[in-house]
């Protein structure tokens, strides 16, 4: 198959799992002999050199930047969030072009937002090539929010209009974007998140001389619950527990968590590690027993967990939340409530020897590598996208065509949201 | 049977059906659904409280659409109801290209691969040439063979339709032709009474309906007409329009325009559509020699087509004291403003070059 990728943002420019597992597929869409050619957004700041197939030509309305957030006049934050998600003729002109030099037999979309994701879908179907795409977040009803939530009626006409079919990680992020009022849901096929590492198979030991070991990787920030994590170790030496440590792995830009860690006196267990690259973690991840994940309900599928588990690193997640769905309280991992005191009580169950942790960190080893490896996802992936080929149908408008009916969108949209002021 | 949604993408406004652009859709919708001898459903959507005064024909469903809040143009704003109402329906006809409801129409109706046919009520504008955006429907149909100019050669496939009710605009023999001449229109500067105002003998008859936004340019009328025989008068319904038509000796349209050097031209109305109603009421039409007026009016037959300002008053007073120079149409020529047959057959070819495809791919 010829494929064009599009995603809003590519490694090393990411922000986590998403442009993550964009690459793994694409690198492993390469090795089953397709041909792939990734469309991305130029990158946030420089960055090294780049894959050949790679193509940094779209321009990004970054939704994520603090500055799109927080900064400016609404009217200006209005207008980048309806480029971000509604409709970028520059990027329109750019990828019709890409389309047409390329001929691919198919388009697999990635997280679209901040490239006007929604004109380039419509660019996609105008003519007549087939789609997929793959969400690991709440993306088709982030496209749709043109002023801070969506309208009904735009929601629905999204889900009526699209031709293509997502692969969407959970039932947790169809459910959020359904909520959200854009019901996709019969367009959704369940393809779990995968992890790519060889794991630790043979690895044998938990809880070496007695200590437990707890490790936390991700943004460290309040929607991942760093601030959970910190105040259950708080809650273990309070209770008089002192052979733990907790180590965060992950980018710091709030204070106030190792304001937290020195507040409760906890510099002894609990340690703010900065970021490490994914291949050490890992490897770091066989020294730890417990990987604490008090993600918030709506993620949709972290990695982290998962490649923590394969190396015997056994998750503590939430009972609410996408990775929930796919694996058992107890059998290879653990759940418990999203608080600081249940997190806590399951440390305590573990220290104290109330829980076979040896057991269920060679089940999570085994489950994983068996179930949950790219090797046994992809096959599921590769054949939605052949099947995707089969939908190829007349164009249905020019290019001309296309890229005037951007200009009028980007135009409308910036002057209705101008007007509504 | 095919549903057609004929789109007003602006405020249909129940006090002025019998004026402007609301007026103009009421009797396209009415004259276009009676063309298509029934084999059409249609559905107007247009901006605005539900509509009175006007009756639709049977096969016309009539949805009123909350444009969304818009304080610098209230009756602009796209409304967001739009986009379930169009969901289901096969082709998409919209009255004008020029407003954001137009616009949010047009991208709709190619993302949802409804083939669009547009007709441009007014004059195109700027926003609409600066991208060309007519070059994104299927087809046109126009009110005029003037308004057809409008469109480049190669713009697409084109039919001309008149549009006339003929169910409320017919003659009527048990009226009596009184000697007064008849104004319908909005008062605003461009459509030109208060040239005709300023010009106007003392002793002949004339009476203004309508209404304007401008209480001052309302108020420059009546001073212009002070000791004149002008009487003023509200918008009428379309049944008292009628009326007015079938007692009036002649229907004036003296729009002209200034432009900002002082001259004066006439301005190209491209549907004439006042002038349309009064020929299918069998009344003459003394009016500006431009635009659709040279469609409606043929000299000698339906009425008067004038260059200036002391040529529209000259024809004025030989209508009123000598009837006989000038014609009085008859009830033969009203087939020259009624909707032709031939919109069915466009529809239809419309549909099946552009067909909207049915179902999902995947």
């Amino acid at each position: 198959m010829k494929i064009i990728a599009v995603s809003n943002l590519y490694p090393p420019d990411g922000l986590g799992g998403y442009e993550m597992g964009c690459r793994q597929i694409v690198t492993a869409l390469h090795e089953a002999g397709h041909e792939v050619t990734v469309l991305t957004a130029a990158p946030r700041k420089p960055i090294h050199a780049d894959e050949r197939h790679l193509l940094r030509t779209l321009r990004l309305a970054d939704p994520y930047a603090p500055s799109a957030r927080n900064g400016g006049h609404p009217q200006g934050r209005a207008h980048q969030l309806a480029l971000a998600g509604c409709c970028d003729a520059y990027n329109v002109h750019r990828f019709v072009a890409e389309l047409e030099r390329l001929q691919p037999d198919l388009v697999y979309f990635w997280n679209l937002w901040g490239l006007g994701g929604i004109s380039l879908i419509a660019a996609t179907q105008l003519l007549g090539l087939p789609w997929r795409m793959h969400i690991m977040d709440a993306v088709p009803s982030q496209l749709c929010n043109l002023t801070g939530s969506v309208r009904p009626e735009l929601g629905r006409a999204f889900a009526r209009l699209i031709r293509g079919r997502f692969f969407c990680c959970s039932r947790t992020v169809i459910d959020e974007i359904k909520s959200n009022g854009v019901p996709i849901g019969p367009s959704c096929d369940i393809v779990p998140n995968w992890v790519t590492t060889d794991g630790a198979p043979a690895r044998s030991d938990w809880l070496i001389d007695c200590k437990l070991r707890i490790a936390f990787a991700g943004a460290v920030s309040l929607h991942k619950g760093a601030d959970i994590v910190i105040e259950a170790a708080a809650q273990l030496k309070r209770d008089g527990f002192t052979r733990f440590q907790v180590d965060l792995f992950g980018p710091v830009v709030d204070p106030r968590f190792q304001a937290m860690i020195n507040a409760s006196r906890l510099q002894e267990h609990v340690t703010l590690q900065g970021s490490k690259p994914q291949q050490e973690l890992w490897k770091m991840y066989e020294q730890y027993d417990l990987f604490a994940f008090p993600t918030l309900p709506r993620e949709p599928f972290a990695f982290a967990p998962l490649e923590a588990a394969a190396h015997g690193c056994v998750p503590v997640i939430p009972h609410i939340c996408g990775n929930a769905e796919w694996m058992l309280d107890g059998v290879d991992l653990f759940k418990t409530e999203r608080t600081a005191d249940g997190y806590a009580r399951l440390f305590r169950r573990v220290i104290q020897g109330e829980i076979d942790l040896a057991k269920v960190g060679r089940q999570a080893v085994r489950q994983l590598l068996r179930d949950f490896h790219l090797k046994t996802i992809f096959p599921k992936i590769e054949a939605g996208l052949k099947q995707a080929t089969a939908e190829r149908r007349p164009a249905h408008a020019s290019t001309h065509d296309i890229y005037r009916l951007a200009l009028l969108a980007e135009r409308s949209v910036r002057d209705m949201l101008q007007e509504a002021a | 049977m095919p549903l057609v949604a004929l789109v007003a993408p602006f405020r249909l406004d129940p006090a002025q059906f019998a004026l402007g652009r609301s007026g103009t859709v009421c009797d396209l919708a009415n004259g276009v659904h009676q063309a298509t001898n029934g084999r059409y459903q249609f559905r107007l959507l247009g901006l605005g409280p539900p509509v009175g005064q006007w009756q639709p024909s049977a096969g016309i469903a009539v949805r009123n659409l909350e444009p969304a809040y818009s304080p610098i143009k209230p009756w602009d704003a796209p409304s967001w109801q739009l986009l379930d109402q169009l969901d289901d329906v096969d082709i998409i006809h919209l009255l004008s290209a020029e407003s954001r409801t137009a616009e949010m129409v047009t991208i709709l109706s190619r993302i949802s691969e409804t083939p669009l046919i547009l007709t441009e009520l007014g004059e195109p504008g700027i926003i609409a040439a600066e991208l060309q955006t007519w070059r994104l429907a299927a087809a046109f149909v126009n009110g005029s063979d003037f308004a057809s100019k409008h469109w480049p050669n190669d713009a697409g496939p084109s039919l001309t339709v008149h549009g006339v009710d003929l169910s409320v605009f017919q003659t009527n023999p048990a009226v009596q032709r009184q000697a007064h001449l008849l104004y319908v229109d909005e008062f605003r500067p461009a459509l030109g009474l208060d040239r005709v105002l300023q010009r106007l003998p003392n002793e002949l008859p004339l009476v203004c309906l309508g209404d304007s936004a401008d209480a001052d340019y309302t108020g420059w009328l009546r001073q212009l007409a002070s000791g004149k025989q002008v009487r003023f008068g509200p918008p009428p319904s379309l049944e008292q329009l009628a009326a007015e038509f079938q007692q009036a000796a002649a229907l004036i349209c003296p729009a002209t325009h200034l432009d900002g050097l002082g001259r004066s031209h006439p301005l190209a109305d491209p549907v004439a559509h006042q002038a349309a109603r009064a020929v299918a009421c069998a009344t003459s039409v003394i009016a500006r020699n431009s635009g659709a007026m040279v469609e409606r009016v043929t000299p000698g037959l339906t009425g008067w087509l004038v260059d200036s300002d002391e040529e529209m008053i000259a024809v004025m007073q030989a209508a009123v004291t000598r009837p006989q120079a000038i014609t009085s149409p008859g009830a033969g020529v009203t087939s020259r403003v009624a909707a032709g047959g031939a919109l069915a057959e466009f529809y239809d070819a419309t549909l099946n070059r552009s067909a909207k495809p049915v179902g999902r791919v995947a």
